[in-house]
């Protein structure tokens, strides 16, 4: 009987999921580098971001203006970030001194990607 | 009689896996090789940023005013100095010099106030002007 000579179908086959598999893994392991460098790039930004916003509100505060009047609109247009920025500001007041607590998120898509928060007291 | 070769029907089958497989390596693999020279970088960039940013917080908790605003210096009321130096890529924080890796930089240094002062920060999509004050923060 004469010898076989090259790959069946099914070895063919066989190789080409195995090779399919490995590439598709590969290329989820790309997107969740992707997803992992846009939080750090994100976490630097709120941390300069949040430090100006602190500071915003204490200068607000310096100059006779109540933490209840800043805004979420003011502290944006004050750090002048992109669009995709979100902040949130909650006033609460306890024992007469003012807190104000500041919520900051990047929304990619619909949802926040991570929030991060920082607070400031008119004490 | 033992078949000796692929049918067209066999082959036409593995033209196409071929084809499946090789437009998932374009799509997975080129990105893979672009995104990891850029990976470093991005990732240079916010760690010298985050350096810089621990460095400004510990020399404004030390100082109580600002002294004066000149020439891209900045210089307190306790001769603690903080520098901006070639075009914002290099700060020098009482006398240490820490290089901005990347697209990142901060400049334009403007004072507010007797406690605070106004830099631009460039991250790397965000350009954001970040206002500084000097004490200890009560985040």
């Amino acid at each position: 009987m004469k010898r076989r000579h090259g790959l069946t179908l099914l070895e063919t086959c066989l190789t080409m999921t195995l090779a399919s598999i490995l590439l598709t893994t590969l290329f989820f392991l790309t997107n969740n580098h992707r997803n992992m460098l846009r939080r750090l790039d994100n976490n630097t930004s709120a941390l300069y971001m949040l430090e100006s916003m602190r500071n915003f509100a204490k200068f607000q505060l310096e100059n006779g203006v109540p933490l209840a009047s800043v805004t979420s609109r003011d502290l944006l247009e004050f750090v002048e970030c992109s669009h995709e920025w979100r902040v949130l500001v909650k006033v609460t007041s306890e024992a007469g001194v003012d807190k104000l607590v500041i919520s900051l998120a990047r929304i990619d898509g619909k949802t926040p990607d991570c929030v991060y928060t920082t607070e400031v007291t008119s004490r | 009689m033992r078949k000796k070769a692929f049918t067209l029907i066999e082959l036409m089958i593995v033209v196409a896996i071929i084809s499946i497989a090789t437009s998932g390596f374009y799509a997975g693999f080129p990105p893979l090789f672009d995104d990891l020279d850029r990976y470093q970088t991005l990732i240079e960039e916010n760690r010298s940023l985050t350096l810089v940013y621990g460095k400004i917080r510990d020399c404004l908790k030390k100082c109580r005013s600002i002294a004066e605003v000149k020439e891209g210096r900045i210089l307190f009321d306790n001769d603690n100095v903080i520098a901006v130096e070639n075009f914002g890529q290099d700060i020098r924080v009482n006398g240490r010099l820490v290089k901005l890796k990347g697209r990142a930089s901060i400049s334009e240094l403007e004072r507010v106030s007797d406690n605070m002062f106004i830099t631009r920060v460039t991250t790397g999509h965000e350009t954001l002007r970040i206002l500084w004050k000097t004490g200890a923060a009560n985040e």
